[in-house]
């Protein structure tokens, strides 16, 4: 459970980019309509590439803190690991929600200001 | 039961420069071991390589006898304290002892300076308290070892005291490995001390051995 918890508050840290990478796929695909198959592989890779760029500034800039992580028993490999294989399951989930039922851009357009109104809220309550 | 720390042969380089050549350091349960070097010494390099964070072309780190690989994968063996504040600063105080399980009761009453600090952010803090809520969270989590690697930089000289104090009670619990620069304060808490010269460590049991060997001039 305290595993859990340093690993959500680690991923809380760069989720907000990461989760801005998934929406610019999701809406690449929309824009591609029925199209939207053929750059599915494109957008793969996009992802992973930025997944990786993410996660190495994340690294950079946090790298006093990650010692923190470690005398509590959580490896740098263990935290890239368990937030790496979380968001790319978001992006799975969202690529294939997208291919199979292709939802509205609207409900996408919600969830991108509910995210960014919580971050503001959270910024400004830090 | 007494448990050994050992780091041996250990050599480090730096492209043509070699900074440590077979080292020999022991720390113990039950005694804090001190470690002097002038900078660029290797101090802090010796203690990465203990830890597992830097790689050096021979090393041998083992606990009881038993060679361990990647220490830092078992903080139940070995807790660091780098030089610099590791804490995450957007933390509370109250957050940090939960993550290492730690009563905040126990520290109030250890350091009554935190006393109604507990809602605080640990950026909030004096840098002399960040400092000491770090070498708390270190020494009382339970592990085997503790290495500190400067733990009196940032602490006023009534906080020094406090520590030295604080760290003598809690040797009882685990083996020290400190580093620091205010060699006085590190001969006081120390039982054996190491002094980095040259790329090799030679046990000091007085000032002037420190003295000989061209650490201080009395």
């Amino acid at each position: 459970m305290r595993t859990l918890k340093l690993i959500t508050r680690f991923y809380s840290g760069i989720f907000l980019v990461n989760f801005l990478i998934t929406l610019s796929c999701v809406y690449s695909m929309i824009h591609f309509g029925t199209d939207a198959l053929e750059i599915v592989g494109v957008l793969f890779w996009f992802k992973v590439c930025l997944l990786a760029v993410v996660f190495y500034f994340s690294i950079t800039n946090n790298k006093q803190e990650l010692y923190y992580y470690q005398n509590l028993g959580i490896s740098k490999l263990f935290l890239a690991g368990t937030t790496s294989a979380f968001d790319f399951m978001l992006w799975l989930a969202f690529v294939y929600f997208q291919l199979r039922i292709g939802i509205p851009v609207y409900i996408f357009n919600l969830l991108l200001l509910s995210v960014l109104l919580i971050f503001l809220y959270l910024y400004y309550k830090k | 039961m007494t448990h050994i720390l050992e780091a041996d042969g250990i050599q480090l380089e730096f492209g043509l420069r070699r900074i440590l050549s077979d080292v020999y350091l022991k720390c113990e349960t039950g005694k804090i071991t001190g470690l002097l070097g002038r900078n660029g010494q290797g101090k802090s390099c010796l203690m990465n390589i203990i830890l597992g964070t830097l790689n050096s072309s021979s090393n041998s780190i083992r606990v009881d006898g038993a060679v361990t690989g990647n220490i830092r994968k078992h903080p139940e063996l070995l807790l660091y304290l780098p030089q610099f504040n590791f804490i995450p600063k957007s933390l509370k105080v109250k957050q940090v002892m939960d993550d290492f399980k730690l009563p905040y009761t126990d520290f109030e009453n250890r350091f009554p300076e935190f006393t109604a600090k507990m809602d605080q952010k640990v950026n909030q803090l004096s840098g002399g308290q960040w400092r000491t809520l770090e070498i708390y969270i270190i020494a009382k989590t339970p592990s085997l070892f503790a290495m500190l690697d400067e733990p009196f930089t940032h602490l006023n000289p009534i906080q020094i005291e406090k520590i030295k104090e604080f760290l003598q009670q809690e040797k009882a619990n685990k083996g020290f490995l400190i580093t620091d620069h205010m060699y006085s304060h590190l001969l006081d808490v120390s039982d054996t001390v190491y002094l980095l010269k040259d790329g090799k460590t030679h046990l000091t049991k007085t000032i002037d051995d420190l003295d000989m060997l061209g650490y201080i001039t009395l």
